[in-house]
Parts: structure tokens; sequence; C-alpha cells
């Protein structure tokens, strides 16, 4: 036998369960509370009961669009007319704090009327779940989403940078490439060129030197054996054809010596430079015999270079001061040295007839002379030579002169780092 | 009959160069026994006695023989090369003498083992004076190699 629950045991049932229940009177004044409503709102039952249901809880005031109490009230006025539960959506419905500010509260509510017997409305029951967590919860997924999509949007714009800097080198690449191509395109053209330029300068040793030759030999043979048909004046003309038949052979032999210089590499060393130029010196007085030649050689530095190409220079520089005071009854030459940035300077100085300044340009060109070939012989080479191997040195020749007052060439070495004098 | 023996080979296309050899030679006697040919080819056929040499004793060596190097079809180095790495031949002298400076023909000249090289010069007095003292040296060292 069961005994039936006492009514009076109900209310404190009621209040006792475990859901957030509130019950309304038809004019929306608070008619009961369980518990759990009133710890989840921060009310007490005696604050609230029998008080309006939005006295007690009002919108929010600092949120403008708050719509709870709205939609509230819209759900109630739809249990009081149609009497039939009244499921409500997720509402966002804030609860004042006991200090008056409000708590970010999201709720699901159900309104459900509660008929007698007559289908009178006589209660709204008012249930509400605090789903506040589930939706901030919710929020935060939802703030997580969006800052994995803000980051997949800079994920994105990343690897676009990247993309376009991948291209970017890719580009760089494919035109250091094509520079490459070109480059090793024209090292190869260069080395065509090169070829060409030895053929040539061999058919120019072989082919052109040759039928001077046979105008040489045969200008001879018509003066050895035809000699008493010819008159004086004939055979000077016949001298004039073989000179100038010798005269070209030289000069084919010095542009061929030249353009030689330009394939040939330079093999430096340490060589004491005053040997150097007392051998030079003594071959060309040789050749100056009975001229007086006086020399002064001040203390030459030791040299960094190809020993022998720096000999050809002096060569060219010597056998010139003397050819060029070779009028003088004294030919007078200093030879001497100095050191100016990093480069050793040697100079050789005449007393021979200099050259005017304004043909300064000329001097170092091939087959550009400041002299006709009948004042002093020559072919116009010598010192184009000299500037090409000073120059294959990194050093630099220049000059300095005066007509009839001599002059001074100069021609610097760089110094060697390790060069201990 | 010693007259007959070829005492100088000279090869030679250019003709001027030839003749001028051939008289700076003749001044010092040493022409009288001169075979002149204009190409390398002939040469060979020459000096081995074959093509159109074949009737020719191969042992009826020149003395001398004095080679161009610029020649058309067989140039010189080539017949240098064949005189010199066959036993029957390579005892014969061969001066070449050419207007080539160019040092790779000097290097390959001796490499073949040339017995002399001489730039042929512009001058017609030295050039004659090279193939006189060329001719007299040559003929006479290999006379002396002979007796």
């Amino acid at each position: 036998m069961i005994t039936p629950v006492p009514k009076t045991d109900f209310e404190l049932i009621f209040e006792a369960v475990p859901g957030l229940y509130l019950i309304l009177f038809p004019d929306l004044t608070i008619a009961a509370v369980s518990d759990a409503y009133l710890s989840a709102t921060m009310t007490q039952r005696d604050a609230i009961v029998g008080r309006g249901l939005f006295d007690v809880f009002p919108d929010n005031p600092d949120e403008e669009n708050a719509t709870g109490e709205s939609n509230l009230h819209a759900s109630l006025n739809r249990v009081i007319a149609n009497h039939v539960a009244d499921t409500m959506a997720i509402q966002k419905y804030d609860i004042r704090r006991p200090d008056g500010t409000f708590e970010v509260r999201y709720w699901s509510p159900i309104n459900k009327p509660v008929l007698d017997a007559e289908n009178n409305l006589r209660y709204i029951i008012h249930r509400a779940e605090d789903v506040t967590s589930f939706v901030l919860m919710q929020e935060a997924d939802e703030k997580q989403r969006k800052e994995n999509i803000e980051l997949r949007a800079r994920l994105d714009q990343m690897s676009r940078e990247i993309m376009v800097r991948a291209q970017e080198i890719q580009n760089m690449n494919a035109e250091l490439k094509q520079q490459i191509a070109e480059k090793t395109e024209k090292e190869q053209q260069y080395i065509e060129v090169n070829k060409e330029l030895d053929s040539f300068s061999y058919s120019v040793s072989h082919d052109l030197r040759a039928p001077l030759r046979a105008i040489h030999g045969y200008a001879q043979i018509l003066i050895e054996d035809y000699g008493n048909h010819i008159d004086d004046d004939g055979k000077r003309v016949t001298r004039v054809i073989m000179d100038n038949a010798n005269r070209m052979g030289l000069l084919i032999d010095d542009l061929l010596a030249f353009s030689r210089l330009g394939k040939q590499s330079v093999v430096k060393g340490i060589f004491d430079m005053k040997p150097v130029v007392e051998s030079v010196l003594s071959e060309i007085q040789g050749t100056y015999a009975g001229k007086s030649i006086s020399v002064d050689i001040s203390d030459l530095p030791r040299a960094y270079g190809d020993r022998n190409m720096i000999r050809h220079v002096l060569v060219n520089l010597l056998s010139n001061s003397v050819k060029y005071s070779s009028r003088n009854d004294k030919i007078t030459i200093s030879i001497g040295a100095y050191t100016e940035n990093d480069q050793q300077v040697y100079y050789i100085k005449d007393n021979g007839v200099g050259f005017d300044m304004r043909y300064y340009d000329k001097l170092f060109s091939v087959f550009q002379r400041l002299h006709s070939s009948s004042e002093f012989e020559g072919t116009g080479v010598g010192l184009a030579i000299a500037h090409r191997i000073v120059s294959k040195h990194h050093g630099r020749i220049w000059a300095e002169g005066q007509v009839d007052q001599g002059a001074t060439f100069f021609f610097s070495l760089p110094l060697n780092v390790t060069n201990q004098y | 009959m010693p007259n007959s023996l070829i005492e100088i080979l000279l090869v030679e296309d250019s003709m001027n160069d030839a003749e001028l050899t051939i008289r700076a030679l003749k001044k010092i006697n040493l022409a009288n026994n001169l075979i002149h040919l204009t190409d390398g080819a002939e040469a060979i056929d020459f000096i081995f006695a074959q093509g159109k040499y074949s009737d020719r004793n191969i042992d009826d060596k020149p003395k001398l023989i004095l080679l161009d190097l610029h020649m058309p079809k067989v140039g010189g180095l080539e017949v240098l090369e064949k005189i010199k790495t066959s036993e029957q031949t390579k005892a014969i002298p061969v001066v070449v003498m050419t207007s080539s400076r160019e040092q790779k023909d000097i290097v390959e000249s001796y490499k073949l083992g040339v017995n002399a090289y001489v730039v042929k010069p512009v001058g017609f007095n030295e050039f004659a004076k090279a193939v006189a003292d060329l001719g007299l040296f040559w003929l006479l060292v290999n006379q002396s190699t002979r007796s």
C-alpha cells in the first residue's frame, strides 16, 4: 500500500526539482520558483515571488539590441492566446547581479500552459535551461573558426607571396641561365675569333712574306744579272723597291709579334731589374758602336712581373731613347725608379729630340709614329708592344716630352705584397 | 755513276722561292744534281719510289731534302713525318724552309725530327746566305757520316 504524497509536500518537492522552473500567473506575475532557478538567476524567492516577471528580469540596458525580454513576452502571449506550449529559440538574456551589473547568459526556454478542467489558463510553467557555457563554447568555436579562417587566409596570402617569390626566383634563375648561356656563347665566339685570328696571322706570316721575298729577290737579280743594262738611276729605283720590300717584311714581323703578345700569358716572378737593364743596354750599345752613350742607373728595386716581357719593354724603351738621341754628339740616358700608390715606377730619361705633347695620343698606338722613317727608322710598333705588356701586368705606361728637350718614359708595375726589398 | 745521284731534293710549291733557292745553290755549285718537286704528294712518291716514281731505286736517296711546309694537298709536316718514321729514309737530313714563324710549326717540326728549321728571310742576300750555309753544312755532314 503506497502512502500518497501529502499535498503540502508538493511545494517542497517543486522547489527542490533539479531544473530551472518559474511558475507564472496569467498576468505574468511570479507565482513560484525552483531553488535552481533562484541560484541560476542570483535571486531570492522572497524578492521575486508576487512581482511581475519583467520587473524582476529586465533586459540588459547596456545591450542596445537585447531581444530577450520582447521574445519572452511574445512567447508567453502565444501561450496565453493558444494554450499550447511554446519552445523558444536560444535567447541571450543577461542576468542582473545583486550589485546591478549584468552577467551574460544564454537560455533555452520553454513556456507551457497549465489548464484547469474548464480549459482555463491557470498558470504558465516557464522552464529555462542555462546553455551559456554551451553557447559560449560555440561562440569560442566560432571565434576559433573565424580565426582559423583568418589564419587560413593569411596562410593563403603567405603561400601566394611565397609562390610569387618562387616565381621571381625562377625568373631570376632563368635570367641568370640566359646570361650564362650568352656568356658561354660569347666565350665560344671569342675562342672562334681567336682561332680565326690565329689562322689569319699564320697566313699573314706565310703568304704575305712570300711575295715580298720574290719582289726583293727578283729586284736583286735585276741588279746582279742585268746591271750593265740599267743606268745608275735605274739601279737606285730598284734598290728603293728592295728597301721597301724589306721594310714591309719588318712591319709584318712586328705586327705578328704584337698580335702574338695578345695571346701570351704573363708568368710573374720577382727578379732583379738592374742586370736586365744592363744586358739590354749592352746589346743596344753594340748596334750604336762609335757613339758616346753615358748611362746613369740609380738603385732599381726588384720587379714583380714576367721577366722576358719586361725585358722586351726595356729593349723597346731603351732603344728608343738611344735612337731618338742619336743625333746628339753625346747621348745621356738616366734610369731610375720610385714607388707611388702601390706601384713600382721605373723611368728612362734621355736628351734626345723629344716629342710634341700635342700628339701624345698617338705615342702608344700601333703603326703610329711621331717621326718619319726617313728621320728615324722604325715601324711604330715598339711602344704599342710596351704598352700591351705593361697593361697585361696591370701597370701603366706614360711619357713626358718636349720637342728637342728630351723625353722621359715611365712604366709602373703593381708591387707584390710579398715582395721584400 | 755518282753524277746521277741526287744531291738535293727541293720540295717547294712557290716557283719564285724555288728559283731563288736554286740560284743561291748554283752560286756555290750545289745545284748540279738538284730535283725540284712542287707538292708534298709527289715528294712522297719520289722519296719512297712509288707511283710515277716506282721505277726509281729507293736506295738512291737524296743527300739533303729542303722542304717547304705550306703546300697544297700534302703539307710539309706530313712529308716530314713520313720520312722520319721510315727506317729507310729517316737518316736523310731534312731542312724545313718556310715563311712561317709560327711557334707551333717550329715545335711540330722538331718533334717530327727535322734536322734544321729555317725561316725564309725577305731579303734576298740573307735568303741566299741561309740556303748556301744549309746546303754546304748538311751535304758535308752527310758525306762525313757516309765515309
